[in-house]
């Protein structure tokens, strides 16, 4: 999924296509060890047109699920567990 | 050698590519990117084809559980744009690129110790330690060199000790070249000892540490504990002084004097000297044991002098 989405962000002209290299090339050799869980903790507040709602169908579960596609930095924090 | 899928030969390879993209990211339940799974609709019955190929070549059956075959099914979809994207590309190459810019995952770098690094696993530093807090960092930080020039990252990991004020933070200074992390130095920075009140990023950890146990260190006419993104102007012919560490006389000293040079002119990148025998008091008072082998200077002050010889030819004296 995730090389998809680097080469969707070549064609959308986000990203370079050095950075898609970039990125399939840490893909194909990551192992267990690269993934960890974050909790991202976004404060709703003011994403107006930003945060767009998950159609149902494309849920991982029944609960809601929002999207905001340019989410910046100051605007979450990041919760690691040890 | 890549094998282009059967049931995209028709097309090239930027087309198959954005194909194998849409139908990646239309076989998850929640592509993440808005539109995404809208995007298929003009690839749909390439879809079929290549979703077919793909269990075929896969040998599939219809009684395999259905999520273990979307998971082998993405994994070689992965595979193909990986094939398409890179081929003709050296794979080391980009990951150099990576690495240089510190954009890498920790994992893929390469770790090597400078050989003066001895002086900080004699003060306590673990290289196990130095491992874990470039693999699992609380925080990173990578500062740019110039153009083909090594950067240098920052990492830091908080090490919690029943005795609050025994806790600290590792800090660990490497170089980066290309896929390689040459760690030059790592510090306990104790909250007990060090303000850390107004460090925001890994580089004010730094600064604040040097500030409390560094020497004072000169960098062309600036002075200070720590100077970091310097330019001294340097025309030919012309000496300067551009690093210089004082009050050095019967104490030791680790830190990192890095620059380059530019056209008409020596950028400092960072420039600090830790006072090892205050350091290593510090340790003590928080019960650390150390065996550190260093020599104390003789000499009151330490420089290093740039001369700009001719065109972009320059000379680096010691003394």
């Amino acid at each position: 999924m995730l090389s998809g989405l680097a080469v969707k962000l070549v064609t959308d002209g986000k990203i370079s296509v050095d950075a898609r290299d970039e990125i399939l090339e840490m893909l194909k050799r990551a192992t267990s060890n690269d993934w960890r869980p974050f909790l991202y903790v976004i404060p709703n507040i003011g994403f107006g047109t930003r945060l767009k709602t998950v159609p149902r169908e494309r849920r991982a579960s029944n609960e809601m699920e929002y999207i905001i596609e340019d989410l910046k930095p100051a605007e979450f924090h990041i919760l690691e567990f040890p | 050698m890549m094998m282009m899928l059967d049931s995209l030969k028709q097309y090239d390879s930027a087309t198959a590519n954005n194909i194998l993209a849409a139908i990646a990211l239309s076989s998850t339940t929640n592509p993440g990117v808005g539109e995404a799974a809208e995007s298929i609709g003009a690839y749909e019955q390439e879809r079929v084809a290549v979703l077919q190929e793909l269990r075929s070549r896969l040998n599939v059956s219809p009684s395999d559980d259905p999520a273990e075959i979307n998971r082998r099914v993405l994994a070689l979809l992965s595979r193909q744009i990986h094939e398409i994207s890179l081929e003709g590309k050296d794979a080391d190459a980009v990951l150099a690129r990576a690495g240089q810019a510190g954009r890498l995952t920790p994992s893929l770098y390469r770790v090597e110790f400078v050989p003066t690094f001895a002086i900080c696993v004699g003060l306590g530093t673990k290289i196990a330690h130095v491992h874990d807090a470039i693999l699992r960092s609380d925080e990173v930080q990578h500062l740019e060199g110039a153009q083909g020039e090594p950067g240098f990252s920052l990492f830091l990991k908080f090490h919690v000790n029943a005795i609050s004020s025994d806790s600290f933070w590792l800090l660990v200074l490497a170089h980066r070249n290309g896929r390689t992390l040459i760690v030059q130095n790592a510090w306990r920075v104790y909250p007990s000892d060090v303000d850390l009140t107004d460090a925001k990023r890994p580089i004010d950890v730094l600064r604040a540490f040097a500030n409390v146990f560094g020497l004072q260190v000169q960098v062309g006419i600036q002075a200070g504990k720590f100077i970091l993104n310097e330019i001294i102007p340097l025309r030919v012919g012309q000496v300067i002084r551009a690093y210089t560490i004082k009050g050095l006389r019967n104490k030791a000293y680790v830190g990192t004097m890095s620059g380059h040079d530019l056209p008409e002119a020596h950028r400092v990148i960072v420039a600090y000297a830790i006072d090892l025998l205050a350091y290593e008091k510090s340790l003590h008072h928080h019960k650390v044991r150390t065996n550190a082998k260093y020599a104390l200077s003789p000499q009151d002050e330490y420089s290093i002098s740039v001369s700009r010889l001719s065109g972009s030819r320059v000379n680096y004296t010691f003394t």
